[in-house]
Parts: structure tokens; C-alpha cells; sequence
């Protein structure tokens, strides 16, 4: 049920978010993940998160988000794998690096690391990830992430869990 | 599991893609129309400062334009703001961008705002097209607003919002605005693809000081490289010694609906006479009801709807005609010739052979929800005299459209030029 209550809320989030700040936004990524020990409980599809930043620091810039995962597994089933709430730290950011050439306009190179508290679906326990955007570029209001590593552990076992990475993340702030 | 997900996410994923829409209810409903209020105090609800501006250098030629912006960017000596739509290089142009080029490696700090649609100009323009990205090495402030991308796409309707204004700003001295953008078709053809439209220059340091205060917000809302309000001075003296006259600037955001207040409001004000040009009238029914509302109280309204050689444009509204009528005004189009294969570009109103107004909003839906616009109306018999002259010149080369022939535009296949004319045009 709180789940549930989640997805409509975050869609709830996306249709008022017109009226918001700038320092409100949201994402659409794309995923992959497999279970550290059992690769059968891989799956891939879409991440969509609703992200809140405040400030523009130009070193450790922080943000923070509620994220959801919605994929198929191995058997090509519909499956709600993961949510999250965390928090993402841009370390520095420069304007001069060697990715200005994607853009027309001036972009920003500002890699991040994130950490999150970690629901796994049909899991009982407590998870965490840690991840690392090494690719992020960053316009006023657009961030393009690629090649983003993610680890979860179990916070009771202090195992890790299930490793993956999101290939490509868009986020849109609005202003 | 899946079936509830859907009957959940669609509905509002569609809400989603109308959240970034907007109307122009202003024109015929709320402040607009209380008659109980003055023009000024309309003016003042919509947050649309009063100014006084000395009377404007009218320039109807692109080449001529050209000329002196190369001329105003040659005498600056602190910074240049300019904002253009579509703006590109080309061989006609070389020296325009040249000038750009050796003032900003001569320390002038130079901004230019660009639409991020530049690329996707459809044109002739695309023929001659210099993508302006080389001014940033000599250190140009370039900044072209909402790029295209695939990636953009998840901003949803904001993919529509587009900086369509037209101004300029040197030294906090000079000042202009109006229809013409910086690209082959509005300056730099010298035959028939040389658009016909206008640009108005001026000075007001009270309204240098609005256009400065909100750059500077706007610009540093888009842009890492910062500016600060204090880094652009105002000469409170320059154009003191003309003669001055009160005016209203609108300064449009997306989905503020500041232009269909102003608009609504200024022909609400009508007693005798409304004549326009609205270059793209892709009306929606507030629009169409404004516009015949004064037409309805005995008002003499002409609207004069350009020869669009290009097939697509000139269908969409040619489709729109049939509703255009039903507004009960003098509604004429271009007659089709050599003069008119040139497009008519502008964008005009003047109203009571008192008020005109000018900038770089199209009369239509699109201009007055999706897009930043600015907009000027100068109340001066003067100028309202010397741009009627000019509108009856372009009267006088068009026809009365008949309900016959907007019948006859009316058709399926047009629609779809239609539908993209009221987004996109």
C-alpha cells in the first residue's frame, strides 16, 4: 500500500512541479542490475526519480531525491525492484573539461556520489547504496549522467547485495 | 498489477503534458476589460511598467538595420546585449559577426541570446546558415536558450518555450527592439528572400534599467557565467535633450499571460480604429472574441494577414481564415506579387491613431503563452501618424478575403499545418 502510495505521490510530484522552484526536478534514467551472489535476480528498465536542489556550490553541491525502478527480470516480468531515498554530492564543478563539445551551450563537468536508503521489493531487511556518477554534466537546468555505477548492501549483514549501473540519466529541473 | 500501474500513470502523464499549457483569458475577461479602470491602471495589474522613450529611428530595411547594429556595436564601449531569435552567420554577414568578434577581443563584454531552435531554421536562412558557436573564442557571451535535444524531451511542454524576443542594448544608451532577428532572411538577402519588417530604436534609460534587471535574472538563471547588476551601467543623460513619450513595456515570461492582459487591454481602449499586422494569426477563441469585441461597438478594425510563400505557413492560415472571419473585422491578405515574395515579417498595431505598439510578438496564441516576448506601445499621434502611412502602403497591395475563399482553404489537408502554426508558428 505505501508503496503504491509512493508511485502516485511521485507522479502527483511531476504534476505540480511547474509551479515549483527551480531547485525542484525530476529524472528519467535507465538501468541494469543483477544480484551480487544470485545473477538470477537481474533486471533493467526505467528509474524515475524526483530530485530537490538547493544551491549551486561550486564544491560538494549537494542534492537529494526519491527514486523508484520500474523493469522486467530475467523472465521478461513486469517487476517494481527497488526504491530509494538519498542523497547525491556533486564534488567539484568546472566549466573547462573536455566534454564542452557536446554541448552548444557551456556545460558543466561536475561528477557526483550518491548514497541512498534502499527498499528492495519482496525483501525483508535494510539496504543502502553507494554510487558514483563520473560522467555528469550539468546545465541551470538539465544534468545528463552516463555510465553511473551503483553497489546496494545489506545494512544487516554488511554484505553487498546486488551492483549495476545506470547507462544514461536525464534530469530536468524546473524553474 | 500492470493494468492499475497504467489506469494510474496515464491520466496523469496527460495531465502532465497540460500542466505546461496556457490561455489568453485576459484578453476578454478580468482587468482588461473593467471599464471602471484607465489604461494605466490596467497596465500597472498586469506588472507592466510605464516608461518614456524619445521618439524611435523607424527601419523597414533589414540591410539598412544591419548597417546599424554594425554601427551601434562598433561605438560600445563598456557591453552589448543582444537577443535574436534565430540568429545565424552567412557570407552577407560576415561583417556584422566580424564587428561582434573584434569588440569583444577589445574587452567589450558581449551577450547574445540565441533560441535554441536556430538550428531547425526551415528558411532560406538554412541555404546560408553559420552556426554562431565560433564567437564564444573570442569571447562572446553566447547562450542559446532551451536547446533541442533528445535528452530535453523528458521537460516535456517546456520543449515549447522559446525566447523569441528581439532586442538590443549597447552601453545602456541605445536600445531597440521589434520583428527583425539577426539571419540571412531578416538582414542579410539583398533579393526577394529579404524579409520586410521593422525594428524601432530609442533611448530611455528607465527602461535600459527594467531590461537590465531582468536580463540579469534570466541570464544568470541560464547560464554558469554569472553576471552582476552593477556590471551594466545606465547614462541617465543620454536622450534627455529629445523630446519624450510615455509608453508600457511587456516584458513576457512562458505561461505568465503579461501580453494577453496588455493586448486585451489596449483594445478594450479602442474608440475608433484598431490596424493590424499580426504576421502568424493562429487565434485561439479568446483572441478571435478580443479582437471582434470592438469591431462590435462600431470600431474600424483592419488586420492585414501576409503572402507567405512558403506553402506549409500559408496554409495553416489559410485554414485559419474561415475563423478569422467570423470576427466581423476588415480582415484582407496580401495580394500575391513581386513585392510580397518578400515576406511581411512585422509585427504592428496602432490604435486610435494614437497608441502603437511594436516588438517581437506575434499576435497569436503562441506568442502570448509559450514563449518570452517583449512588446512596447508608445502613445504618440506622431508615430501612430508615420506608421499608419506605412500600414496603408501594405493595405493598398491587399484584397478583402471572401467566406468563399476561406471555404475553400478549409480543408483536411491544411489541418495538420494548422495544429503545427499554433504550437510551433
Amino acid at each position: 500500500m505505501m508503496r503504491k502510495v509512493g508511485i502516485v505521490g511521485m507522479l502527483f510530484f511531476c504534476l505540480v512541479m511547474p509551479l515549483g522552484a527551480r531547485s525542484l526536478g525530476y529524472s528519467v534514467g535507465f538501468y541494469g542490475q543483477s544480484g551480487f551472489e544470485d545473477v538470477h535476480h537481474a533486471n533493467s528498465g526505467v528509474e524515475l526519480s524526483l530530485v530537490y536542489q538547493k544551491s549551486y556550490r561550486p564544491i560538494l553541491n549537494p542534492s537529494f531525491y526519491i527514486r523508484g525502478a520500474f523493469g522486467t527480470d530475467m523472465d521478461g516480468l513486469f517487476v517494481l525492484p527497488y526504491q530509494e531515498v538519498g542523497i547525491s554530492v556533486d564534488i567539484f564543478r568546472t566549466i573547462n573539461h573536455p566534454f564542452s563539445f557536446l554541448s552548444s551551450n557551456i556545460i558543466a563537468y561536475d561528477p557526483a556520489i550518491s548514497l541512498a536508503y534502499h527498499w528492495k521489493t519482496g525483501q525483508e531487511g535494510q539496504y543502502m547504496t553507494l554510487g558514483i556518477s563520473p560522467f555528469k554534466l550539468s546545465q541551470k537546468d538539465f544534468w545528463y549522467e552516463f555510465f553511473a555505477p551503483f553497489v546496494s548492501f545489506n545494512l544487516d549483514t554488511w554484505t553487498v547485495d546486488a551492483w549495476g549501473i545506470n547507462l544514461v540519466r536525464y534530469t530536468y529541473l524546473y524553474k | 498489477m500492470m493494468r492499475r500501474f497504467s489506469l494510474v500513470f496515464f491520466p496523469l502523464f496527460a495531465l502532465f503534458l497540460l500542466s505546461g499549457c496556457s490561455t489568453t483569458t485576459n484578453m476578454v475577461s478580468g482587468p482588461s476589460v473593467d471599464p471602471t479602470l484607465s489604461l494605466s491602471q490596467k497596465m500597472e495589474y498586469y506588472d507592466i511598467p510605464k516608461v518614456s522613450i524619445t521618439y524611435p529611428t523607424v527601419y523597414h530595411d533589414g540591410n539598412e538595420w544591419r548597417d546599424r547594429v554594425i554601427e551601434l556595436i562598433s561605438s560600445a564601449e563598456d557591453y552589448v546585449i543582444i537577443s535574436s531569435f534565430l540568429a545565424s552567420s552567412s557570407v552577407e554577414l560576415e561583417e556584422l559577426y566580424d564587428t561582434i568578434i573584434q569588440k569583444a577581443e577589445e574587452g567589450v563584454d558581449i551577450y547574445f541570446i540565441v533560441d535554441g531552435t536556430g538550428a531547425f531554421d526551415m528558411t532560406e536562412t538554412r541555404f546560408h546558415l553559420i552556426p554562431l558557436k565560433f564567437l564564444r573564442d573570442s569571447g562572446v557571451h553566447l547562450l542559446e536558450y532551451n536547446p533541442i535535444s533528445a535528452g530535453r524531451i523528458i521537460s516535456g511542454t517546456k520543449i515549447l518555450f522559446r525566447d523569441h524576443r528581439k532586442f538590443l542594448i549597447v552601453d545602456g544608451k541605445n536600445l531597440a527592439l521589434g520583428g527583425m532577428n539577426l539571419n540571412y532572411i531578416s538582414i542579410g538577402a539583398t533579393d526577394q528572400h529579404l524579409q520586410r519588417d521593422t525594428m524601432f530604436e530609442f533611448a530611455s534609460p528607465r527602461l535600459c534599467e527594467i531590461m537590465l534587471d531582468s536580463f540579469v535574472t534570466w541570464w544568470n538563471a541560464e547560464s554558469w557565467e554569472e553576471v552582476r547588476r552593477e556590471d551594466f551601467s545606465v547614462d541617465h543623460t543620454f536622450g534627455l535633450d529629445a523630446p519624450h513619450y510615455e509608453a508600457w513595456y511587456a516584458d513576457q515570461y512562458p505561461l505568465t499571460k503579461k501580453l494577453s492582459g496588455f493586448f486585451g487591454s489596449l483594445l478594450n481602449e479602442a474608440e475608433h480604429s484598431v490596424k493590424v499586422l499580426p504576421f502568424l494569426p493562429f487565434f485561439d477563441q479568446y483572441l478571435l472574441d478580443a479582437f471582434s469585441s470592438p469591431a462590435k461597438r462600431g470600431v474600424s478594425v483592419q488586420m492585414i494577414i501576409p503572402f507567405d510563400s512558403r506553402v506549409s505557413n500559408r496554409k495553416g492560415i489559410e485554414y485559419m481564415a474561415k475563423d478569422l472571419l467570423t470576427m466581423g473585422i476588415d480582415l484582407r491578405i496580401e495580394n500575391e506579387g513581386e513585392e510580397t515574395q518578400r515576406l511581411l515579417h512585422e509585427k504592428l498595431m496602432i490604435i486610435d491613431d494614437r497608441y502603437v505598439v511594436f516588438g517581437s510578438s506575434n499576435m497569436n496564441y503562441r506568442s502570448f503563452t509559450l514563449a518570452y516576448e517583449v512588446s512596447l506601445v508608445v502613445d504618440s499621434p506622431e508615430l501612430a501618424k508615420q506608421m499608419s502611412e506605412h500600414f496603408q502602403d501594405i493595405y493598398e497591395n491587399s484584397v478583402p478575403i471572401t467566406e468563399e475563399q476561406a471555404d475553400e482553404w478549409r480543408t483536411l489537408d491544411s489541418w495538420p499545418r494548422y495544429a503545427f502554426g499554433v504550437i510551433g508558428g
